[in-house]
């Protein structure tokens, strides 16, 4: 990745901002092209208000969403993680979803082992036509988190020698002894 | 009866002689008492190379896939390595009629790191046996009683199929012995985080883990992907939190629980407390356990329509 993605630096900047008093639950949401995102728009379209915590991210179907991409959230610092797809029965591709739900269900299970409670990760079903249900799991989903509070991150700080070892391997040639 | 390392030489012989197989993998003596190495025996008269002690720690499903395509092998398989068999025909690494599983029932095996820890210097072992449900550890001048749980790989301690559940020959009989429950892992939401940081933290990023396990042969591994991309090779807290928790999802419903990444971890990460909780959510869930039916779709290969999942 050449590039940090706007969805992902946004994230970090809202963490910073934790601390100055003035946090809001910023969510990532994965959204299935043919049912949820529609449902998305309809919403908007439709001029439903809902909170603008957020940001979406488009794929073909909630089958193409890895797990990873959940996890790699929770690393970049967003509060909460949200994947929604057609209702069962209602793929475009037939059957991704089934295979989504299959995954993502243990995902949340798992998220627990991890020590991420499953109230930070929704899984939901949202059709092309249902925007409303759209707007009222984004109210809700905000509201849980916002009480949750920030997420508080993964793994330790990093460690300081390993940045200045791999910046000194950029400016110096190889073999040649630093002044 | 005879030793199960004269049963295995007999079996071996045997498999070679009649051109069975053409190759026999199993284990030899290591350089300790407390080690064993893997050896690939394919002619009948070196049979006398392979034995059985409870230093026999590999899992040699590991191998069994770079001799595919070449011929029938046979493997010496504990329990656990017989699944992990078991799962590498599910993936379709290999054909069940292509491999001929030698099966130990075994009673857990040996991690060497665990010796000195228990007071028991493995450069003057002279012999580690089995004795009363526990080892006895002949240290020259001295014996030393041991027990399970102080020296067995940590995996052992845990493990519920000692019995190959796929063989074509069974060696031994299934041990008495009842599996523990690991208890590793704090109840707290925020001290499970914290636990999972600080043993994270430790990692170095050697990816041993990942070389010793059968199940994670992918050609190019998520994290060894250029450019950089999806998970940053920094030895980090947060990238090695990613590390870890990508490779127990893609192991998800796959590891057998053979502990060989925990055995060889070189910072003492407890990675099988992270997989055997997936593992039973996995059952939980799909009521599925990894490497028990060859025939099996891979759990998360397939779904059913009455699968757990959000309200509709």
């Amino acid at each position: 990745m050449a590039e940090t993605p706007e969805v992902f630096e946004g994230a970090e900047t809202m963490n910073g901002q934790a601390a100055e008093g003035t946090w809001e639950p910023k969510i990532l949401g994965i959204l299935c092209n043919w049912c949820s995102y529609a449902g998305a728009d309809l919403a908007g379209s439709a001029r439903l208000q809902h909170p603008p915590n957020v940001r979406i991210v488009r794929v073909p179907c909630s089958g193409r969403v890895d797990p990873q991409f959940v996890l790699k959230g929770f690393l970049r610092g967003f509060d909460g993680v949200l994947v929604s797809g057609c209702h069962p029965g209602d793929c475009h591709y037939a059957k991704g979803n089934y295979y989504a739900r299959r995954r993502l269900t243990l995902l949340t299970r798992f998220l627990e082992t991890m020590g991420i409670p499953r109230e930070r990760f929704q899984f939901q079903w949202v059709s092309a036509s249902e925007g409303a249900r759209w707007a009222e799991s984004v109210r809700e989903m905000t509201e849980r988190i916002r009480k949750l509070g920030p997420f508080q991150g993964v793994g330790r700080p990093v460690p300081l020698l390993i940045p200045v070892v791999a910046r000194q391997a950029e400016t110096q040639p190889v073999g040649v002894e630093a002044q | 009866m005879n030793s199960p390392t004269e049963q295995i030489r007999t079996e071996a012989r045997r498999l070679l002689e009649s051109g069975d197989v053409s190759v026999v993998i199993g284990y030899g003596p290591g350089s300790t008492p407390a080690r064993a190495t893997p050896v690939f025996v394919r002619r009948a008269e070196d049979v006398d190379r392979l034995f059985w002690s409870p230093a026999c720690a590999q899992n040699l499903a590991l191998y069994v896939r770079e001799q595919a395509g070449r011929g029938k092998v046979a493997v010496v398989a504990k329990g656990c390595d017989a699944r992990s068999i078991a799962t590498l025909i599910q993936e379709k690494q290999t054909r069940r009629e292509d491999v001929y599983i030698i099966g130990v029932a075994c009673s857990g095996v040996v991690d060497p790191g665990r010796l000195a820890p228990a007071g028991v210097d493995e450069g003057t072992l002279k012999s580690l046996a089995p004795e009363n449900g526990g080892l006895k550890a002949d240290c020259g001048d001295r014996d030393v009683r041991l027990e399970r749980e102080m020296v067995l790989k940590r995996a052992c301690l845990f493990c519920d199929t000692p019995v190959p559940p796929l063989s074509d020959t069974l060696i031994g009989e299934a041990p008495p012995l009842q599996p523990a429950t690991d208890q590793t892992l704090p109840e707290d939401l925020d001290a499970r985080r914290e636990f999972w940081a600080e043993q994270f933290s430790k990692c170095v990023r050697c990816y041993a883990c990942r070389q010793v396990c059968p199940a994670c042969y992918c050609k190019e591994c998520f994290t060894d992907r250029l450019p950089v991309g999806w998970v940053s090779k920094r030895i980090a807290g947060p990238e090695n939190w990613m590390y870890h928790t990508t490779r127990a999802f893609h192991l998800a419903g796959r590891c057998v629980g053979c502990g060989e990444c925990e055995r060889v971890c070189p910072a003492d990460i407890p990675i099988q407390t992270l997989m055997r909780r997936m593992a039973g959510e996995v059952d939980a869930l799909f009521g599925y356990r990894a490497g028990m039916d060859p025939d099996a779709e891979p759990v998360l290969a397939t779904y059913r329509d009455d699968d757990e999942g959000p309200a509709e």
